[in-house]
């Protein structure tokens, strides 16, 4: 009884913030959440379980954070690349429900390696630049997504230079809330 | 560089349709951002980028001041590197007349100081047949304070959003830690000595802050 009680007054509170502003559409109050997989072309290839938050503090500009777990695969050196982007995101609608989105963020990459004959172990924190564009199409509470990010680092730590810059690719839906 | 300039580009075209005419920030106002900085070390044959953060106070209609953090990774020769931990604090005072209450470009020039903790390293180039792992070299990180100075332009598309460019050079005061290098551009050395060496750093940042507090500026 007490779990329907609470499912109908958050059904209610959710409901009661999207009538006083009706209709999707990016908008300054928004918040916006998104999981995926992401796929990142570079020297070596990796897939990455990707996050993603973002909170607008204008009608065209949100604060936005990212995270990408590298989950693999399993040869490639260094072995764990996992990184954190936050910064700007700054969004041009096209229509009410369709969007346009651009950040150009710094990041923090946490690389890391037990190392093998062949490669010497590595444990490096690893700051990178970023320009990422995105396209969303809105409903009330859920959003079409298609994200590429254009990301730039490198770690010394090794033998050999290693180029961590890759072309970071993703899709899938993701939610919002209006909160104003 | 070429992606930054085409970023900014859209973000001018982008913008020109939200543009509110209330004036940038007022005196008072605070803000945080990010920032990515890319440095090239004159002394030392470094070069590299870093990531970090910044916190914005605007003390009059023409003084700004940047609270900065800034963690850089550069290259040195064929196997080396450096990495930097910049702390620290720059005054940006605004050039044109208006300060920074105009929706115009603003040129500022700046000046400051920082702390840096400083780490370089090396990996030895060992060409032993057997193939074992090469064995990396470094120092513990060493800390000393900088002084810096510069020149930028600031710009506000909409009210409390800022963008940044500046150029700066820096010069580290107390400690200096480098490595040295052979004919072939190996390092095999760290080396380091107390004292300022006036070999620094350039360094230039794109930066975007957003005022999460701008204060009403009292009617006369």
């Amino acid at each position: 009884m007490k779990r329907i009680l609470i499912f109908i007054l958050l059904f209610i509170s959710v409901n009661s913030i999207a009538q006083k502003k009706p209709g999707p559409g990016i908008r300054k109050g928004l918040l916006r959440a998104e999981g995926s997989l992401a796929y990142g072309s570079g020297n070596s290839s990796r897939y990455y379980l990707q996050g993603e938050l973002e909170y607008l503090v204008h009608n065209r500009v949100g604060i936005n954070g990212m995270t990408y777990i590298n989950i693999g695969p399993a040869g490639n050196y260094p072995n764990s690349v996992h990184t954190v982007f936050s910064g700007p995101a700054f969004h041009f609608p096209m229509s009410k429900q369709m969007d346009v989105s651009l950040a150009l963020q710094p990041g923090l990459s946490f690389v890391k390696d037990k190392g093998s004959i062949e490669n010497s172990a590595v444990s490096e924190m690893v700051p990178n630049t970023s320009i990422m564009g995105g396209l969303a199409y809105y409903g009330s509470f859920f959003h079409l997504f298609f994200q590429m990010r254009a990301n730039s680092a490198y770690t010394n730590d090794t033998a050999e230079r290693q180029n961590l810059s890759d072309l970071r690719i993703s899709f899938g839906l993701g939610w919002n809330l209006n909160l104003k | 560089m070429k992606l930054s300039s085409v970023f900014l580009l859209m973000l001018t075209f982008g913008f020109s349709n939200a543009q509110d005419q209330s004036i940038s920030v007022n005196p008072g106002s605070a803000g945080i951002g990010m920032r990515t900085t890319s440095s090239v070390f004159l002394g030392d044959n470094a070069a590299g980028f870093g990531a970090g953060g910044q916190m914005k106070i605007l003390f009059s209609n023409r003084v700004n001041s940047e609270w900065f953090l800034d963690y850089m990774n550069s290259s040195a020769g064929l196997n080396g590197y450096r990495k930097d931990t910049h702390i620290g604090w720059s005054v940006q005072f605004a050039v044109n007349k208006g300060g920074y209450q105009t929706r115009m470009l603003i040129p500022f020039v700046e000046a400051g100081q920082c702390f840096d903790w400083t780490t370089v390293g090396f990996v030895k180039n060992n060409s032993s047949e057997n193939a074992m792992p090469q064995t990396s070299v470094r120092n513990q990180p060493v800390f000393s304070a900088a002084t810096q100075a510069g020149a930028g332009v600031a710009w506000f598309p909409i009210s409390r959003l800022e963008l940044n460019a500046q150029v700066q050079y820096m010069i580290h005061l107390g400690k200096d830690v480098h490595l040295e290098f052979d004919n072939d551009n190996y390092a095999y050395e760290i080396s380091q000595s107390k004292g300022t060496s006036f070999d620094g750093h350039i360094l230039g940042t794109i930066s975007i802050s957003w005022y999460l507090i701008q204060p009403q500026k009292k009617r006369a």
